[in-house]
């Protein structure tokens, strides 16, 4: 899967949101808060075909977590992209 | 009969009108322009001719407005090699009301149709359109809100139509001595040289004729919400951009224009501080909403 177009991450006063700003969505009328986590992985799959194995990657490739935790973090990671509409 | 040009100036941004001076629509553009006309046209952001017909070749359609508000036109906006060229259709019905050409220098071209009204009303909506494209990489954002004056302060009420923005406005008027009305619409917010957001009066504001020169740093920003009682609270940094955000006009066809618009709100939501208030339409919430707003 991968991010769909007009998605923008954004860091506002500290903290990070994902804002559908392109004119693909401009009828995206919510704004998803993100943790500094879940920043991290946007800005390594935004643009990029991905899935929850990639991520699970991502997270050991920069956390010191264990393999389990790492794919159970990024496939609840994943699911909350999917969930709000934010994956094609 | 002479072609006619008047030039005006809202928040430091300068445009010209230039038509036949006697052009029926110039006695509508004097009410709500007149506060702010400026004598010399130097340093204009764009000028806006009017013509028997505009045309563009080589178009492509990039945006069309699905959801446009009950009175506001519908817009389909189209790129051609030298700028945009833009319809304005009247939101419950097919007729094109105007037609527009936007030079990449700020030359704008504009054919209008149908009686003085509506001519009139889609030339308004032409000025804010080109308006608000021109200044949003100028630390500028037009918010579809109320604004009043009072105490040396701006306050900002945002809200989709129909959720009572003017009328809190108005509950601020009969309520609390020393408040006037700014604005009724779409006052402009300007970033200051010192990064303080500065509310300015603009000739737009909707049903309400008041056209005020006026300035003030924004002293809060709230989001109007319909409750059963009145209640209200400080919004977070990235609830407070979201709110702010989704009531200021944007152009999102090119990036310069999306992260013009994004620096201008970081800058706000840091200089002005953004509130939600759920609210009954009496006098007790412009109250509660002093109480919290005011410093």
């Amino acid at each position: 899967m991968r991010i769909k177009k007009g998605f923008k991450l954004r860091e506002i006063m500290g903290e990070f949101a994902v804002i559908g700003e392109g004119l693909e969505q401009v009828n995206f009328n919510k704004i998803i808060s993100l943790n500094s986590t879940a920043a991290y992985i946007w800005k390594e799959i935004e643009g990029r075909d991905f899935d929850a194995d990639m991520v699970a990657d991502l997270l050991l490739a920069k956390y010191d977590v264990e393999n389990e935790r790492a794919i159970s973090d990024a496939t609840a990671l994943v699911q909350k992209l999917v969930e709000n509409g934010l994956t094609e | 009969m002479g072609s006619l040009r008047k030039t005006y100036r809202v928040a430091g941004h300068q445009f010209s009108f230039v038509m036949e001076e006697s052009s029926p629509l110039w006695r509508y553009i004097f009410r709500a322009y007149g506060p702010f006309e400026e004598e010399n046209p130097a340093d204009n952001l764009f000028t806006i001719s009017l013509e028997e017909s505009v045309s563009a070749e080589d178009v492509r359609q990039v945006y069309v407005d699905e959801n446009p508000e009950p009175g506001f036109v519908k817009i389909a906006v189209y790129r051609y090699p030298k700028g945009y060229y833009m319809e304005f259709t009247q939101y419950d019905s097919d007729a094109i009301n105007g037609k527009m050409t936007l030079g990449e220098g700020g030359d704008v071209r504009v054919t209008l149709y149908g009686d003085e009204m509506h001519q009139w009303m889609t030339f308004t909506n032409v000025t804010q359109v080109v308006y608000f494209i021109r200044t949003s990489t100028l630390d500028t954002v037009m918010a579809h809100s109320s604004a009043i004056h009072y105490g040396g302060k701006a306050y900002l009420f945002l809200g989709k139509s129909g959720t009572g923005k003017s009328t809190h406005s108005r509950m601020w008027l009969e309520g609390i001595e020393g408040a006037e009305l700014m604005n009724d619409d779409h006052p402009i917010i300007r970033i200051g040289e010192d990064g303080i957001p500065i509310a300015y009066g603009s000739p737009w504001s909707g049903k309400t004729h008041c056209y005020r020169n006026i300035a003030a740093p924004v002293g809060a920003i709230v989001r109007i919400r319909q409750e059963k009682e009145n209640v209200i609270r400080r919004l977070r940094p990235v609830e407070a951009y979201g709110s702010v955000m989704a009531s200021c006009s944007g152009f999102p066809i090119e990036e310069r224009f999306t992260e013009g618009k994004s620096n201008t709100l970081q800058k706000i939501i840091k200089g002005a501080p953004c509130w939600e208030l759920g609210c009954l339409p009496n006098v007790d919430a412009a109250v509660v909403c002093r109480g919290a707003v005011c410093e």
